[in-house]
């Protein structure tokens, strides 16, 4: 049997690459490694700042200390002065570590004339060498402390409450919103990865890859109510979904269909899925006229229908209508206590109502056969002979007699 | 569009710049002498990208610089400052730093001890400003 040994000379199709080919393709490697690695940190550098937005970055104690002056305080070259210090003045490691602490305390407390005996109280030292100690400190530190803890400044918080509320959201339409800002379709509106298939790795959930999906399944261009429940609720992305996510891909859909008005926080350039109801509600409706007539689109291909909606005045007797052409009694009541033909084109001044008891209306509208009298008091009508009839029962209270 | 390959990477690079301390490999001097020197050649900025718990790590303290922990002082949110306080109060911990800035310190030659200088005023400067670290 023939063995067939591979020709170790054949090169089977293969171009042996050249050392100056791979130099120039690690370069080319580590360049794009590097141009990915900005990119990423801006990325996670905006997030940080973004998260930590609100942080407490100081104790409340020094909420009351004018920020240049923990900022100059807290120069990495006191540390090395204090060295200097300690070694020169012989201080010893106690003493050394409790100098930035009083220190701290004059400053904060503002105690610039006190210094000497708070240093000599909070070192154990005699007068003389706590006031050589707050010499040099007033010359390096306090001195300049001093200078920038009387300019006036406002408390950290309230700076930041103040940059919340600079913070601009704009009404925009969800089309232009995607050119106006790029970075909106990075924004993540779900948590889990999302499964692509144009895409063979989980992609982020952000709102271009959602719409991406929803192009997948629903198809593209717009779609109706029922294609959309369908896919927040059918497709093997949506299905997972919890209630809030649901509803913010729910949004983002409907705006991408109806290319509906979406509000976007300018600074952060991403779309405020909280404030849209509220929004709806009470921006976009003022500038709404008042419902006088509305255009309903009959989807089911009837055409366009034009409905007048009247528009709403107070009820009162007057206008009081039963929406069938039918005349109830008390649209008939109503009419003849109040109607009066109206010959003039100028309205007629209604008459000030005035009060009647109720009881007297009953009593002119019924029939007499009904009305209850005392009995002691009889009146005309319960008898139609007249009381005065020799075979009528007397009555004395409530005592009938009926002997005569 | 993006390639297995290339989320990967962005993986990797996020995670080696969020946390250092879990991106080089076994738990070693050699994986602690490239934690530190990561940390020592990023910009303020970067420092702070490191996730707090990074903060309790000596290999990460050990490769703080002095504007590092001055940025950290002024910009750094309580969690961090804690994470730092909780190191510190810890003997072998301390210890675990300064050893790791001994390695450094090997690396330049000429007995050099100019990165246990900077981890002990580092420590120091914690230490002198505690009012700002402590929560």
């Amino acid at each position: 049997m023939a063995v067939i040994y591979p020709d170790e000379n054949y090169n089977y199709g293969f171009q042996p690459q050249k050392a100056d080919d791979l130099a120039y393709g690690l370069e080319n490697e580590k360049k794009a490694v590097a141009e990915a690695t900005e990119e990423i940190k801006k990325d996670l550098l905006a997030r940080w700042k973004k998260r930590y937005a609100d942080a407490e970055i100081f104790p409340p104690k020094l909420a009351g200390t004018n920020p240049e002056v923990v900022e100059f305080m807290l120069s990495f070259k006191h540390t090395l002065f204090y060295n200097k210090l300690a070694g020169n003045l012989g201080l010893d490691r106690n003493q050394r570590d409790n100098l930035p602490q009083i220190v701290w305390e004059i400053v904060i407390g503002k105690n610039w004339r006190d210094a000497e005996q708070i240093i000599a109280g909070g070192l154990g030292l005699d007068g003389k060498k706590a006031g050589t100690i707050a010499d040099f400190l007033f010359a390096n530190i306090l001195d300049q402390a001093k200078i920038l803890s009387e300019k006036p400044f406002v408390p950290r918080r309230r700076i930041a409450a103040e940059e919340k509320t600079e913070t601009k959201l704009i009404a925009v339409r969800f089309s232009q919103s995607l050119k106006q800002y790029p970075s909106l379709g990075e924004q993540l509106i779900t948590s889990g990865p999302l499964r692509l298939r144009v895409f063979p790795a989980p992609a982020r959930p952000s709102i271009k890859n959602w719409i991406a999906d929803y192009h997948e399944n629903a198809g593209a261009g717009s779609h109706g109510v029922i294609d959309r429940g369908n896919y927040l609720f059918h497709t093997e992305n949506t299905r997972r979904l919890t209630d809030g996510e649901r509803q913010r891909v729910g949004y983002i859909i409907k705006a991408l269909d109806e290319d509906a008005v979406v509000t976007i926080n300018q600074e952060k350039g991403e779309i405020v899925f909280q404030a849209n109801e509220f929004r709806k509600r009470t921006v976009n409706e003022p500038n709404r006229p008042p419902a006088k007539m509305e255009t309903v689109n009959n989807e089911s291909g009837a055409g366009n229908q034009k409905r007048e909606s009247a528009v709403r005045e107070p009820i009162t007797e007057e206008n009081l209508k039963f929406s069938s052409p039918h005349t109830f009694p008390a649209e008939k009541r109503s009419e003849k206590a109040v109607f009066q033909p109206r010959t003039e084109s100028r309205p007629v001044p209604r008459p000030a109502p005035s009060f009647q008891p109720f009881a007297r209306t009953i009593q002119s509208s019924r029939p007499n056969l009904y009305r209850i009298t005392p009995i002691n008091q009889p009146g005309p009508e319960t008898s139609p002979r007249g009381n005065n009839s020799k075979n009528d029962p007397k009555t004395k209270g409530n005592v009938v007699d009926l002997r005569n | 569009m993006m390639t297995r390959d290339s989320i990967e990477l962005k993986f990797d690079i996020s995670g080696k710049i969020e946390m250092p301390h879990l991106s080089y490999g076994k738990v070693g001097s050699a994986s602690k002498h490239a934690i530190a020197s990561d940390v020592l050649a990023r910009k303020n900025e970067d420092v702070l990208l490191i996730n707090s718990t990074g903060f309790n790590v000596c290999s990460v303290f050990a490769g703080l610089a002095e504007r590092h922990i001055e940025h950290i002082a002024n910009y750094a949110p309580k969690e961090y400052k804690k994470e730092i306080i909780d190191l510190l109060s810890n003997i072998a911990e301390v210890e675990d730093i300064f050893r790791i800035a001994k390695l450094l310190d090997e690396d330049l030659g000429n007995n050099s001890t100019k990165n246990q200088e900077r981890v002990k005023n580092i420590i120091q400067y914690v230490k002198d400003n505690k009012i700002v670290f402590e929560f």
